[in-house]
């Protein structure tokens, strides 16, 4: 876990200071081109090598940071939004609305998710280029909730009964004060633990849709798509591809250690087995 | 016998060397003139069973949820150990003639047909009702009676030298105690195997022993026949035990609990372990812990007043 | 409930959702491409055929509509035209989705016996080296993106040591043409029966006797495999271990042991056995895993079946595939989690009465 949280840091740290001030990393401009240097592999002024048009792969690396920083965290955090408010009501209310939010959450559940997403983001990205990556995130949302919507509910429904909600309860507090105030603290840090893991799944998931042309489009610089880009001159400039794609792992390595060990620490019952 | 906490199933798990991993074993288990402690663990598998079998508290739990009776009771029908064979065998190549070779669960066809009939013969001698219908059933569709029934009927088939019975009556009612009590003591008189019996229950012991080991944290403060314990005792916490207890031969006398409890084997006190509690304790028992004195020609304490 | 009432139930709740995606997704591509006549009709045709498109689509009328024909013809075989193959959608899939099913089967088979092996192995060693082992490896491979690891394989085994085929399901020249079992049918006058298997490569092979072709069928589906099974690797292996470090300090393992049995035989007759009902719950997962995961596998190694088909739909745009082949894939993930949930009430001897 200490691992993952290390490797988080230092990637963020990197994002944050691409975001103010990338000139601190790098002294390239993602988007200069320069042909007398293009295809040279890496060295100690191109350290990720440079790509067909001459760009450095470690400067574009760089810039995508930000970006591909925050499409997990867009994605999964519209997902724990959606599907805690949705889980935390149904399990606290019960009755009808509860057995409606459970067909339609188990509906969508039972949908291959990356299927469905691929299908709904290259339908949506047929009709513009420019949004394909917005499609592409769109549609992960639209996934991504009814996991925590049977998480959440499942946890409300062993925190209905605990001595502290009845004692609000008999306080006199509204219902919607009771899930905000004493149920929805106890079911976060789970929910965190279950939120990092599917942020690195999420990413990977997303770095699929780059593959097939669905991710942002260039010239923005972006992991997913930098590695689809350079598939097409494997096996020969591997540096295109391997850099981007190595970083892309370094981040689902660290979202999944983070949240096995966060697991780990939260639910009992898988403690020892990571 | 002794209060719960006393180490009285530790000291059974240990010798059948079924503690945890992480556990340390010191001291001789002696059986059949081995040194059980330094057998190593992946020969151990040879004692157990037909050596020595044990029977547990909570029948429940103790069998598996997925299979049927008949089938774990198979497994012990078909466990062929060198000790049943009437020797102990060191060697790899000593294993006795016409017992399966190879894998010990390995039911042959031939075999299959015999143990089946062995395993209703058991059942039937442990009373289980329609035992045609009950080896296809799982643990969880039997009573807890008839789960301890199963586990006695394994010990049957084991027909182990020794057989080690924590607590088995602890979980059932009172009158299904007897009933299991009944049986165990048909076991011994049938099948000839020695019997350690853990028990909180005097009157329990009463009935069953011959002889009588009184555990107290950990350690046994006395041991002598069951005459002699009962009528007879003489650790103070052995005093205690029958003091504690209502007996219709005790008109007079109070229920006197002792005081306190067990301590806990993280923190236990200086000298004697039972000087705390002990009604009789002098200056000596918080400092020097007693050894075990010989008081009669079998009959051992733990104690410094004798 | 009874296991009957439960298992209609959940084929009840299945059916809903294979016709809930199909609704979703034939109502985006229909707010995507209003009209997509033109498309369907083919470049060079005239303005009567876009007519007549339109009307056998019932294109000018509202998507529920056209949605309503749309189930009509997918329960009468009609499933429509690809555009891209100019080939009715249902041939193409008769002839892909047997490759991938193939593909998928193997792999499950190798990827369940391999993962439960090692997490018997990890439970049995907790905390020991080999146990650190297996999950550095399953971290480290499940955070890598599919089709690195796709093309990560790809590149040492084909080009780099050149000892593996870097692409399709077999080597074309020993593709079978004579099926093993193909049966017509005098009363529709088709082939029917075992289209199946037909174009399963390795399995038709085996069938036919041709052994030749078998192994090359086998040859090519190393790298696809193994991709298949390196995907979401873990899963299973930390399932495995979590129940079997539970069966094994439960009583019934003490007992079993008691009795004097083998540590293999406890091992593997008690504590796994235990441990594999759980792990049923997984299977359908698994398997949906890679079926899903098959769309990135068949693309990068051009293994011609349902993902390639599906992938280069999705890359062209090719809507009547697209439906299609995203209904194709739910609906055998959602019979695969039928048969799991099935399985395991039928499996688990506490919940029979």
């Amino acid at each position: 876990m200490l691992t993952g949280i290390a490797l988080l840091v230092v990637l963020y740290a990197g994002a944050l200071i691409a975001y103010v001030d990338p000139h601190l990393i790098t002294r390239y401009n993602p988007d200069a081109l320069d042909f007398a240097q293009a295809n040279s592999p890496p060295s100690l002024s191109h350290l990720f090598g440079t790509d067909i048009e001459g760009r450095d792969v470690f400067t574009r690396v760089v810039y995508a940071l930000p970006l591909d920083s925050l499409i997990p965290f867009a994605i999964v955090g519209f997902g724990v939004a959606v599907g805690l408010s949705l889980g935390t009501v149904a399990g606290y209310l019960g009755g009808a609305v509860e057995e409606i939010v459970l067909r339609v959450t188990d509906m969508f559940f039972a949908f291959p998710s990356i299927v469905l997403a691929l299908a709904i983001a290259s339908i949506l990205g047929a009709t513009s280029h420019g949004g394909r990556l917005y499609y592409s995130m769109v549609a992960l949302m639209i996934v991504s909730w009814p996991f925590y919507t049977r998480l959440a509910r499942a946890q409300v429904l062993v925190l209905r009964n605990a001595p502290y909600v009845k004692v609000a309860e008999a306080a006199g507090y509204g219902r919607f004060s009771v899930i905000r105030r004493h149920i929805v603290p106890h079911i976060l840090p789970l929910v965190t633990a279950y939120a990092s893991l599917d942020m690195g799944t999420t990413l990977l998931t997303y770095s699929v849709f780059a593959f097939f042309g669905l991710g942002a489009q260039p010239p923005t610089p972006e992991l997913g798509r930098m590695v689809y880009d350079g598939l097409n001159a494997l096996p020969g400039n591997w540096w295109w591809s391997l850099f981007p794609g190595i970083v892309l792992t370094l981040f689902a390595l660290g979202f999944s250690l983070v949240g096995e060990g966060l697991r780990d620490i939260l639910d009992p019952r898988l403690r020892g087995a990571a | 016998m002794g209060e719960s906490g006393s180490g009285k199933s530790t000291l059974g798990l240990a010798v059948m060397r079924l503690l945890p991993r992480e556990s340390t074993i010191t001291g001789t288990v002696s059986f059949m003139g081995k040194n059980l402690s330094e057998v190593p663990a992946r020969r151990m598998a040879q004692y157990r069973g037909t050596g020595i079998a044990m029977i547990f508290q909570e029948p429940l739990t103790c069998l598996n949820p997925v299979m049927t009776i008949g089938e774990q009771l198979m497994e012990a029908a078909s466990v062929t150990s060198g000790v049943r064979a009437g020797e102990l065998y060191s060697t790899q190549g000593a294993r006795p003639q016409g017992s399966p070779l190879g894998s010990r669960i390995g039911i042959s066809r031939s075999n299959g047909r015999i143990h089946s009939e062995r395993i209703v013969k058991a059942l039937e001698k442990v009373r289980v009702r329609d035992p045609d219908v009950a080896v296809n059933k799982y643990p969880h569709q039997l009573s807890g009676g008839e789960r301890q029934r199963v586990m006695i009927a394994m010990a049957y088939l084991l027909k182990p030298r020794l057989l080690i019975a924590d607590e088995p009556t602890t979980a059932l009612d009172v009158t299904t105690q007897a009933q299991i009590l009944r049986l165990l003591t048909e076991l011994r008189r049938d099948t000839g195997t020695s019997m350690v019996f853990i028990s909180h229950d005097l009157l329990v012991v009463g009935q069953l022993a011959d002889r009588v080991a009184v555990m107290y944290a950990g350690e046994i403060v006395e041991s002598s026949s069951i005459t002699n314990t009962f009528s007879n005792p003489l650790h103070p916490y052995t005093r205690g035990l029958f003091n504690s207890i209502p007996s219709k031969y005790k008109w007079e006398g109070r229920i006197e609990p002792i005081p306190g409890s067990v301590p806990t084997l993280s923190d236990l006190p200086p000298g004697c372990r039972f000087h705390p509690r002990c009604p009789s304790a002098m200056q000596i028992c918080s400092k020097d812990s007693p050894p075990l004195r010989k008081t009669g020609e079998r009959d051992f304490v733990r104690c410094h007043l004798y | 409930m009874g296991l009957a009432a439960y298992i209609s139930r959940r084929i009840l709740f299945s059916f809903f959702v294979i016709l809930g995606e199909l609704a979703i997704v034939f109502y985006l591509t229909n707010i995507a491409a209003p009209n997509p006549a033109v498309i369907w009709a083919g470049p060079e045709s005239t303005q009567q055929q876009v007519q007549l498109v339109t009307e056998l689509y019932h294109l000018n009328s509202p998507w529920y509509i056209q949605f309503l024909y749309y189930l009509r013809n997918i329960f009468t075989g009609n499933w429509g035209t690809s555009p891209l193959y100019q080939r009715p959608v249902l041939s193409l899939i008769e002839q892909y989705l047997p490759v991938t099913l193939e593909l998928a089967i193997i792999s499950f088979v190798i990827k369940v016996l391999a993962e439960t092996l090692l997490g018997v192995v990890s439970a049995v060693r907790a905390g020991g080296l080999v146990d650190n082992a297996i999950k550095w490896f399953y971290t480290v491979t499940r955070s890598l993106p599919p089709f690195l690891l796709a093309l990560g394989l790809l590149l040492i085994f084909s080009y780099d040591l050149k000892v593996l085929p870097s692409s399709q399901p077999i080597n074309p020249l020993l593709a079978l043409n004579t099926p093993a079992f193909k049966v017509y049918d005098p009363f529709t006058g088709r082939y029917v029966g075992f289209w199946l298997i037909d174009n399963m490569p390795v399995l038709n092979a085996l069938l036919v006797g041709d052994w030749a072709a078998a192994k090359s069928g086998l040859v090519h589906a190393i790298l696809p495999a193994c991709t298949l099974i390196l995907f979401g690797f873990g899963g299973l292996v930390r399932l495995i271990k979590v129940s079997m470090l539970d069966a094994l300090q439960s009583d019934y393992v003490r007992t079993a042991r008691s009795k004097g049995l083998s540590e293999r035989a406890v091992v593997f007759g008690h504590a796994l056995r235990n441990s594999l009902l759980p792990a049923t719950t997984l299977m359908g997962l698994l398997f949906a895993q890679l079926v899903a995961g098959s769309l990135v596998v068949e693309t990068v190694f051009d293994y011609y079946g349902l993902g390639y088909y599906l992938g280069q739909s999705l890359l062209t745009f090719d809507t009547p595939s697209l439906i299609a082949g995203t209904v194709l894939i739910t609906t055998i993930i959602v019979l695969s989690n039928l048969a799991t949930d099935i399985a395991y009430g039928v499996l688990d001897p506490r919940t029979r009465v």
